[in-house]
């Protein structure tokens, strides 16, 4: 196992430097940067110039890469034009917030789809199936974002349930119960609004392949064991449906960093998602570009996970 | 020794297709005795398996008519938690395909231990009088019955094996681990469906004669399923030939080797090649076996794949005739019956 996860290891660092160099050209091949438009129109275009070889701008791309990654490396990506603060900085006090979000997210969804799975594929066609197949039917129509706003009206405007806005409620001081209780406050909303969605494929995914898995011979070896039928679902069905549940995992990852930037936007919640939309309107470059990288190695590692716990549950994949 | 150990009495076992029932075993009836091996013959789709998954109780939408005796008890009518106390315990099975057959998360020393778990109290019982001082119920007891199981099947290094998993073996050797997983618990009756199908021919002789070597050490009886008449010939001490879910044949493997009388029985036998007569054509059984839907539920049911026999050589309602003693045909058919070419 450890030779696989070593291997899988090293398979990712030339991915990640392909990543960083496709998410610099492709925000170099962006119209416009940080020094255009918004820029009183009376400035001498001279001393726009002046300023843009001063950044290093009309420099070939290689170099500014250079220039670029290895002070990324370094944890530096320069500075935000818009926030005038270093963009480590900026990122920094919204990651976590998007970490607890992702978080609970992932646990709210898988929550969901586990029992709801369960229950559909093993009595499947029967009206407990027939609903939760609904369910995830109605789930693959709903447009995330549309959905969210349904959940901040009802839950948060309308009942007044939910806090509707921000990630913690002003005036706590960090480090208590208090300030504690009140993050987890604020990321229930938007957590369950994202889980509810997000979940269906999942609940499908585990449907499919527990209906597949039951009719497969070696439950027939089982069942000719004697073994009975809850034996059977706790030690032979479920394992082997949970495999691709576990290779999807990285494409889950994906998938929340999409639904993390609507959803952020959408509950005002700070986040790198948030912040994500805003420096894209703002043309904020340097801050775009460090966040396509992190999201970019957040997807790569998601399937490393994904491969490691493959590795663990499954057998055939190890390298001997 | 002659005692009967199971029982099978106008057995019918019908799959519903659109609405509507299908028989793919139709009224079944035979015997196995104690150290006995019968074997089961006939093409596919003529209902050997489902005959086979029958008695094991392992159909899950079949209508399982008849009654099926194992020494008395009947195991269609018994609940899944009666039959999960004789299944893998005193009946075990032996199926068709080894490589789908071993769950493969699982290593093969758990799949083994895992039945003699089930059935722990079994084992007690039987073996009181071995491993004194042995915790019965113990890991490392179960251990090494299983380590004594898996050398009993020809497994060359129990010891590493007990830690590998099925991709890591070749089809021969996960038919031994199946075989061994079979024979567990010394079953009474045996039932292997098809053991040597997806095994090569070096393979095959091994696993034939590894499945007699544990009938006489069990004295078990076997019920051996097989399109092979070579096996049948080399293992089987009684022969049922079936034939579109009936039983068209049935005797001892002396007469039906020196006797055959039903014309799908001939048939069969004439279409194996012999190897000594190489300019001659070998014989082909014109059609196939009719599907679940379209049998042909009144008269004789090979009737269509011998057309060149006049209709009145068949019974309107075809019966088993007994032509020696424990010798049984099914349909007149046999009387008239001669090959297109004689």
């Amino acid at each position: 196992m450890w030779k696989t996860t070593l291997r899988r290891f090293l398979i990712m660092i030339p991915q990640i430097i392909l990543l960083s160099i496709l998410v610099f050209m492709m925000a170099k091949a962006l119209p416009g940067d940080a020094l255009s438009g918004l820029l009183d129109p009376s400035v001498d275009p001279s001393m726009i110039e002046a300023q843009r070889e001063k950044l290093g701008l009309n420099n070939p791309w290689y170099v500014q890469y250079w220039d670029w990654i290895t002070k990324a490396i370094q944890g530096d990506f320069g500075q935000s034009f818009r926030f005038k603060m270093p963009v480590t900085d900026l990122i920094g006090q919204r990651i976590t917030n998007t970490i607890w979000l992702s978080l609970v997210t992932l646990i709210f969804t898988y929550l969901i789809a586990i029992p709801l799975g369960i229950i559909s594929g093993r009595y499947n066609d029967t009206w407990g199936d027939r609903l939760i197949t609904g369910y995830t039917y109605l789930g693959f129509a709903a447009p995330l974002f549309i959905f969210s706003l349904l959940m901040l009206w009802v839950f948060g405007f309308h009942l007044q349930a939910f806090p509707t806005e921000g990630s913690v409620t002003p005036g706590l001081v960090p480090g208590t119960l208090e300030y504690s209780f009140s993050k987890i406050y604020h990321i229930l909303l938007p957590a369950l609004s994202m889980a509810l969605i997000t979940t269906v494929s999942t609940v499908q995914y585990l449907r499919s392949e527990i209906i597949d898995t039951k009719q497969r011979d070696f439950i027939l070896t089982a069942r000719a064991k004697g073994a009975s039928e809850s034996r059977i679902y706790t030690h032979h069905i479920l394992r082997n449906s949970l495999l691709p549940i576990a290779a999807f995992f990285g494409y889950e990852i994906t998938g929340l960093i999409g639904g993390t930037v609507f959803v952020e936007y959408i509950f005002s919640y700070p986040g790198m998602g948030q912040l994500f939309l805003n420096s894209i309107m703002l043309r904020d470059f340097s801050v775009v570009t460090a966040l396509v990288l992190l999201y970019g190695i957040a997807s790569i590692l998601g399937s490393l996970i994904s491969d490691i716990i493959l590795s663990i549950v499954d057998p055939r994949i190890r390298i001997k | 020794m002659n005692e009967e150990l199971l029982t099978i009495e106008n057995l019918s076992t019908s799959f519903p297709i659109a609405g509507q029932l299908y028989a793919a075993v139709d009224d079944v009836n035979l015997t196995v005795k104690k150290n006995e091996i019968l074997a089961i013959v006939g093409e596919s789709g003529s209902g050997k398996s489902a005959l086979a998954f029958s008695i094991m109780g392992l159909h899950t939408r079949a209508q399982i008519q008849g009654h099926i005796y194992y020494k008395g008890q009947n195991l269609a009518t018994m609940s899944p938690a009666e039959l999960n106390r004789l299944r893998g315990n005193e009946v075990s099975m032996i199926f068709q395909d080894p490589l789908s057959a071993l769950n493969p998360l699982m290593m093969i020393g758990e799949q083994i231990e895992e039945v003699l778990l089930l059935h722990e109290s079994k084992s007690k019982t039987a073996r009181s009088s071995k491993g004194s001082g042995q915790t019965r119920h113990s890991k490392k007891f179960r251990k090494e019955q299983t380590l004594d199981l898996l050398s009993q099947v020809g497994i060359p290094r129990p010891e590493y094996t007990y830690g590998q998993y099925p991709h890591e073996l070749s089809g021969g050797m996960r038919q031994r681990v199946v075989i061994a997983m079979a024979i567990a618990n010394q079953p009474h009756l045996l039932i292997a469906d098809e053991p040597t199908t997806a095994l090569d021919v070096t393979i095959q002789l091994q696993i034939l004669e590894l499945i007699r070597r544990l009938k006489e050490q069990m004295e078990a009886g076997i019920i051996l399923i097989t399109h092979d008449l070579g096996v049948v010939a080399e293992m089987a001490d009684r022969v049922a030939v079936m034939y579109a879910g009936q039983i068209v044949e049935i005797s001892s493997i002396h007469s039906l080797m020196s006797n055959a009388k039903h014309p799908y029985t001939r048939s069969l036998m004439s279409s194996i090649p012999t190897g000594n007569e190489k300019k001659t054509k070998l014989h082909v059984i014109q059609g196939v076996v009719p599907s679940l839907q379209h049998l042909p539920r009144q008269g004789c049911r090979f009737r269509s794949r011998i057309p060149w026999i006049e209709e009145a050589a068949h019974e309107a309602d075809p019966q088993m005739h007994e032509v020696e003693p424990g010798h049984y045909v099914r349909c007149t058919c046999y009387k008239h019956f001669h090959f297109l070419d004689e």
